[in-house]
């Protein structure tokens, strides 16, 4: 057997039938199967397991419980792994992490010799001068005080999330959250247990283990709460956040688990606390709960000879659990004047440990190496609790368990809207006000003796059920906090020439923390930020209360004045890797998707959507694809995919009128059969969107809006509806509808070949809507001309679309149609001039400045945005949106003018470029842009700036660019 | 000569690709199995997806709505469903707004259009093209609980309007062929998203797509 | 997440939700002054005590209004534009 490990213990976590093999810092060990990394470790007597984040000082155990992170390992890809609680895995191999030459040897425990230059801030303060230095500085800081390396080529671990839901949640499973779930499910409720723990029982397991036969057994216990059926134990899993309305983020090994319970009850315990004394640090320096943890659970004895440190009677069952395993304890130092009487203090006589009340451990001595300890400087105090250094002697020892108080793990209650309150009586924070539906129980309700945390747990699991409506009867009574205190209230000895450390993970000295309070930072909140205390991985559970104690005296304030920083999520660090979950991201496609990927599309995303931003089937070059698209519907004719604009169908015998409303046309008198541009702005007369209103019937239209405010429009419209009342219908028909583009001097020719409708120009005149069948599929057919050629929208039900399409590519096969893409179609509007909304206009352009004033018919009664536009109508314009051509032949400088690009005049901003396009038709490269109102006139000059600075030089000129008479879409005759 | 179908659902080419046997419904191509029988009655009733977009369904809006399915009992409450013996429903979607889906066999939604042609003023179709997903099997419930924060582990009786993987849905529990199964409902264009995100977390789950022949026989061939 | 309970879906967590704005009475265009008018359109209620807002159920498609208490967080009670008794 192993140096340290003992005889069977009746509650230990190891399997002594499963040994395991594994490997610390290039060394073979061996240990069983239930073991951690840790406690395998101290049972071979290796105390060192890291090194001190700043000062690289050697680190060994502290709490044992997961509050602290001395012991932080890296296995292969894993890193900033738990030692103390990661369970012992066969052949694996483990590395203390931010060590330079490994843990032994490591390099940079040299700067713990160099504390006097690294006081709190140092970086703000040194390291920054000259400047040009700073980068270099900076990356040797991060490099030796860091956690453990990350590999960029981890494989990606999926690690989908759940959502869970349940009557009552209990966060710990100690006695009084084992309590809680058994009253509440015997009351009819759904309770889960989560703790964070392997397994369930909290300090039943190890503080108070008692004699077979006690009532308050914790197998007892625990087997009848497991023995319900509407109990649902949960070790291993960490409530890592509290949020709104009892939704908790539940983390274990596999998932996060969105838990909605309908009540909480919070019986999370208390977290033990070290006490501030010089080289408090060093290994063989441990939190008397983890000593009782390695012997109870894992069967090892922490030390050959010990000190214990104790202000309670924790520290005295504590001391006597020691002696009972074989550890010399050489005496129990008790830092309270009176000592302790009772029960137990008679126990300690007995096995003859002696005490040495009113005193305090002064300063440890380090062994050789600073590899642990050697000695205890213990000295007594005063009767108002200054210590007598000069009074101080040795004990020999190689190991101090402390036992000094508690503070509420909290964390959870606070985050869920509880709020805390502190108790000069029991020198801790105990709970003031809870949420709704929210109730507290155990050591985080200030109740400390066992009997009495089992009843406080009954209570609050009865009251959780009495708020769910399945406990009628009257509660039992409140049970009472204890008369003594079991926290010292200033555990605290700073040694003059020693360290004496108050945060472990960030290496924060009770000097650091003085200071800060007299450079200023005497707020909590500032002392925190500025000296890092609380900011480690254990976010503050061990250095909290001993900052606010130390913070306070500083400042000559009360605790309760001073307070503790802020708790927020996550109770534990969150893999990455559960928080990204499966990640949802929505997509919507058109029914012609795969008709676009067959054709060799290159998509691009619209909100959303996935539509094709050009086609390229033999691998053709993006510019060339585009100009290519726009020819050939300039010339022949092409198709384009728009089933992702919105589209409604307003109907009811206010149909028109509603649309009067919110339009800034008229459409009251649309005739049926008629279709009409329709423009949209907000109260404030800035455009939101554009697109078509269509009227089928007396009481019906179709409207389509742009893609992107397709969801908005809709929302709006009903609100409006509902504000308005009027008696109308609004249908979102976006994806009931698909919808093709057939453009082109031959688009008619081949649309009549697929119809029996009446195609010709008369039938169909410009802006027209009618019903046909096409392809033998019902459809609408709208003649449009946003691209400026004949064209037609072709709307159908979406389950015919693919029909339609695989009808039209077939009957212009011949013709040499081919689909075009948003980036031809952009093209093709911009040598039209036509204004595209959220491109060419922004958050605050009305149609004043964007030549849409026709649209705005202000002779109505009503509509939105009326009443603004008719107040800026009166104001002068501030810029004004006008067509340009590029006046340079340098293929280059044309090329490098792009979107948002500025209009400079005379050194000022002028306007900036909103569409851009290299025109083949044209042979010209044209844009719109916002310039100011005297620069609009058409010849003007404007100077644009690139990039690189450059201006390029470009004249206003008048919109449209191409066909300006409008008469290739207007066709009054068709081919 | 064009051989496209007149109607094809949003999943059609995702289906396509896993190889059912075809058969077909209104002139919309059904994928009505893609293993034998007990095969696939014992996959769905363990956990199984399946494109039920063909049966034909349809949106009746206007306070005379309920009129117009003469014969028919209609759900009072919002929400609430009235499921018929030939595997159609009617649903109460609005105070004054009805969706109506018939099984294979069934003729209700083709005779509102007719009747509405000619019929009372004030009631106006709104046309439907959804997605509808079958979701089956004693495991169903799982899947949908790592995509939706609502609790269907007891399941309402009544349509759910709510989000399943970020997406807009209706969600009703149902029985059909005595397999119990959720059917989903929504926007076509979200459907190939939807299937292929449920299929993923399916699968891993060692579940399977099934035919729509699983929960209507009639269209075994 | 928080809860919301929509007057028609029920009780939601907020994801299902999108937020609308104050709920305002638009004074008559026709007889409001331009500043009168202009205070409606660009300016709100933000200071501590009961706001009524407009929300939006994302799945369903409902508007109502919600009263909140904007400094506790806490939602009064929901219900659909007109049922309230005290909206226009």
């Amino acid at each position: 057997m192993s140096l340290r490990r003992l005889p069977e213990q009746p509650r230990e976590w190891i399997d002594r039938g499963q040994s395991l093999r594994f490997d610390f810092e290039g060394r073979s060990y061996d240990g069983f199967a239930g073991d951690t990394l840790t406690s395998a470790l101290a049972a071979h007597g290796v105390h060192v397991l890291g090194r001190s984040f700043k000062y690289h000082r050697p680190r060994g155990i502290c709490s044992l419980a997961n509050h602290d992170v001395n012991a932080l390992v890296q296995n292969g890809s894993n890193t900033n792994v738990r030692a103390d609680v990661l369970e012992l895995a066969a052949g694996a191999s483990y590395r203390a992490v931010n060590t330079f030459g490994g843990l032994a040897r490591d390099r940079a425990r040299l700067l713990d010799r160099f504390g006097a230059f690294l006081p709190v801030g140092f970086y703000y303060k040194t390291f920054h001068r000259p400047r040009r230095w700073f980068p270099f500085f900076e990356r040797r800081m991060r490099a030796l005080a860091g956690l453990g390396a990350i590999r960029p080529d981890a494989p990606r671990r999926r690690t989908p999330k759940r959502y869970d839901f349940c009557d009552v949640l209990v966060i710990g499973a100690g006695p009084s959250g084992l309590a809680a779930a058994t009253a509440a499910a015997d009351c009819g409720a759904k309770a889960v247990v989560v703790d964070e723990q392997r397994r369930p029982g909290g300090s039943l397991n190890y503080q108070c283990v008692a004699g077979p036969g006690s009532e308050n057994d914790a197998a007892d216990l625990l087997r009848q709460a497991a023995s319900r059926s509407n109990v649902d134990i949960r070790p291993d899993t960490v409530a890592a956040g509290c949020y709104a309305d009892c939704f908790v983020a539940l983390v274990d090994a596999k998932r996060l688990t969105k838990m909605r319970a309908r009540s909480i009850v919070m019986a999370t315990g208390a977290f033990e606390q070290p006490a501030v004394f010089g080289n408090n640090d060093l290994p063989g320096v441990i939190l008397a709960t983890a000593a009782q943890r390695l012997i109870h659970l894992f069967a090892v004895r922490p030390f050959d000879r010990c000190v214990v440190l104790a202000a309670n009677s924790d520290g005295y069952r504590a001391a006597l659990d020691l002696a009972g395993a074989g550890v010399r304890v050489a005496a129990i130092v008790d830092l309270r004047p009176d000592g302790e009487t009772g029960a137990l203090a008679d126990e300690v006589s007995r096995a003859k440990i002696r005490t040495c009340v009113s005193h305090a451990v002064y300063q440890a001595i380090p062994a050789a190496g600073l590899r642990g300890i050697r000695a205890a400087v213990v000295c007594p105090l005063a009767a108002d609790g200054t210590p007598e250094p000069q009074q101080a002697f040795d004990i020999a020892c190689d190991g101090i368990a402390m036992s000094v108080g508690w503070a509420p793990a909290d964390g959870p209650f606070c985050q869920a809207g509880g709020r805390m309150q502190w108790s000069d009586a029991l020198q801790q924070f105990v709970p003031r006000s809870a949420p709704e539906g929210i109730f507290v129980a155990g050591r985080l309700n200030g109740i400390y003796a066992l009997d009495d945390r089992i009843l406080d747990g009954r209570r609050a699991g009865l009251a959780a059920a009495a708020f769910l409506g399945l406990h009628s009867a009257p509660l039992p009574p409140e049970v009472a906090r204890p008369a003594a205190s079991p926290n010292h209230p200033y555990p605290i000895v700073p040694h003059p020439h020693a360290k004496s450390f108050v945060d472990l993970d960030e290496d924060v000295q009770y000097k650091d923390l003085v200071h800060s309070v007299q450079e200023g930072f005497d707020q909590v909140e500032l002392a925190k930020r500025y000296s890092t205390f609380g900011m480690g991985p254990s976010q503050g559970k061990l250095a909290n209360t001993n900052a606010m104690r130390i913070i306070a005296r500083a400042n000559g304030k009360t605790v309760a004045e001073t307070g503790v920083p802020r708790s927020r999520p996550f109770f534990h660090p969150v893999p990455l890797a559960h928080l990204a979950g499966r990640g949802f991201h929505p997509q919507r496609r058109t029914p012609l998707h795969e008709r676009h990927v067959q054709a060799g599309a290159v998509f691009m995303p619209a909100g959303d959507w996935l539509r094709p931003a050009y086609y390229a089937p033999e691998g053709e070059r993006r510019a060339q694809a585009i100009r290519a698209e726009a020819l050939a519907v300039r010339s022949a004719v092409g198709l384009i995919d728009i089933g992702t604009l919105g589209k409604l169908e307003i109907i009811g015998p206010d149909a028109a009128a509603f649309l009067e409303r919110v339009y800034t046309g008229k459409f009251a008198n649309l005739p049926v059969g008629a279709m009409r541009y329709a423009l949209a702005c907000d109260e404030s007369g800035v455009i939101i969107d554009d697109g078509t209103v269509a009227r089928l019937a007396d009481d019906r239209f179709y409207v389509t809006t742009t893609t992107t405010a397709s969801a908005s429009v809709y929302r709006e419209m009903q609100r409006w509806a509902i504000i308005w009342k009027l008696n109308v219908t609004i249908a979102n028909v976006t994806g009931s509808f698909a919808g093709v583009n057939v453009a082109g001097p031959l688009s008619r020719r081949i649309l009549q070949t697929l119809t029996d409708a009446d195609c010709s120009a008369g039938a169909i005149p410009y802006q027209a809507v009618r019903s046909a069948t096409v392809a033998g599929v019902t459809a609408r057919l709208m003649r449009v001309g946003f691209v400026g050629e004949l064209g037609y929208e072709i709307h159908v039900p979406a389950y015919g679309a693919r029909r339609v399409w695989d009808a039209l590519v077939d009957a212009g096969r011949p013709h040499g149609i081919r689909p075009f893409g948003v980036e031809a179609q952009r093209l093709l509007r911009l040598e039209k001039g036509h204004v595209i909304v959220s491109q060419d206009t922004d958050g605050l352009t009305n149609p004043f400045e964007a030549q849409l004033a026709w649209a705005v018919k202000s002779d109505k009664p009503f509509f939105v945005g009326g009443r603004s536009l008719e107040i800026l109508k009166r104001k002068p314009l501030s810029r004004k949106l006008v067509g340009f051509t590029l006046a340079t032949e340098d293929l280059r400088e044309r090329e490098a003018v792009q979107e948002c690009h500025l209009i400079i005049a005379g050194g000022h901003i002028a306007g900036r470029v909103t569409s851009i396009g290299c025109s083949a038709v044209l042979g010209q490269t044209i844009g719109l842009a916002y310039v100011r109102p005297e620069m609009a006139a058409v010849g003007s000059p404007l100077s644009i700036r690139v990039d690189d600075g450059r201006m390029v030089p470009a004249t206003v000129a008048r919109t449209p660019f191409y066909d300006p008479k409008n008469e290739r879409q207007t066709l009054a005759y068709c081919c | 000569m064009l051989d496209t179908p007149l109607r094809l659902s949003p999943l059609h080419e995702a289906i396509e690709g896993l190889r059912p046997t075809w058969g077909e419904l209104h002139h919309m191509p059904v994928a009505s199995r893609f293993a034998d029988a007990t095969n696939e009655r014992a996959q769905a009733e363990k956990l199984a997806l399946c494109d039920a977009s063909a049966l034909p369904r349809t949106t009746l809006k206007g306070p005379g709505a309920a009129d117009v399915l003469r014969g028919v009992d209609v759900p009072a409450a919002i929400f609430g469903v009235t499921v018929f013996d030939h595997g159609g429903l009617v649903a109460r979607t609005g105070a004054a707004e009805l969706f109506v889906e018939d099984g294979p066999g069934g003729g209700t939604v083709a005779s509102l259009t007719s009747a509405l042609d000619h019929g009372p003023a004030g009631v106006y179709e709104v046309p439907r093209q959804d997605a509808s997903l079958l979701l089956s099997g004693t495991q169903a419930a799982e899947v949908l609980l790592e995509t939706c924060g609502y609790d269907f582990r007891q399941p309402a009786g009544q349509l759910v309007m709510t989000r399943v993987a970020g997406v807009s849905c209706a969600v009703l529990a149902r029985r059909l062929n005595g397999i119990r199964a959720f059917q989903l409902w929504l926007d076509g264009t979200y459907g190939v998203y939807l299937w292929e995100t449920l299929l993923e977390i399916v699968r891993e789950a060692r579940g399977d797509v099934v035919g729509l022949a699983v929960f209507y026989p009639e269209l075994a061939n | 997440m928080k809860l919301l309970r929509c007057p028609i879906n029920g009780l939601r967590p907020l994801q299902e939700f999108l937020f609308g704005g104050e709920l305002r009475d638009m004074p008559d265009p026709a007889v409001a002054t331009d500043r009168q008018w202009a205070d409606y359109v660009f300016n709100r209620q933000g200071e501590p005590g009961i706001r009524k807002e407009w929300w939006y159920h994302l799945a369903s498609g409902t508007w109502f209004i919600a009263e909140r208490d904007n400094a506790k967080d806490v939602i009064l009670r929901t219900y659909l534009y007109g049922a309230g008794g005290q909206d226009a």
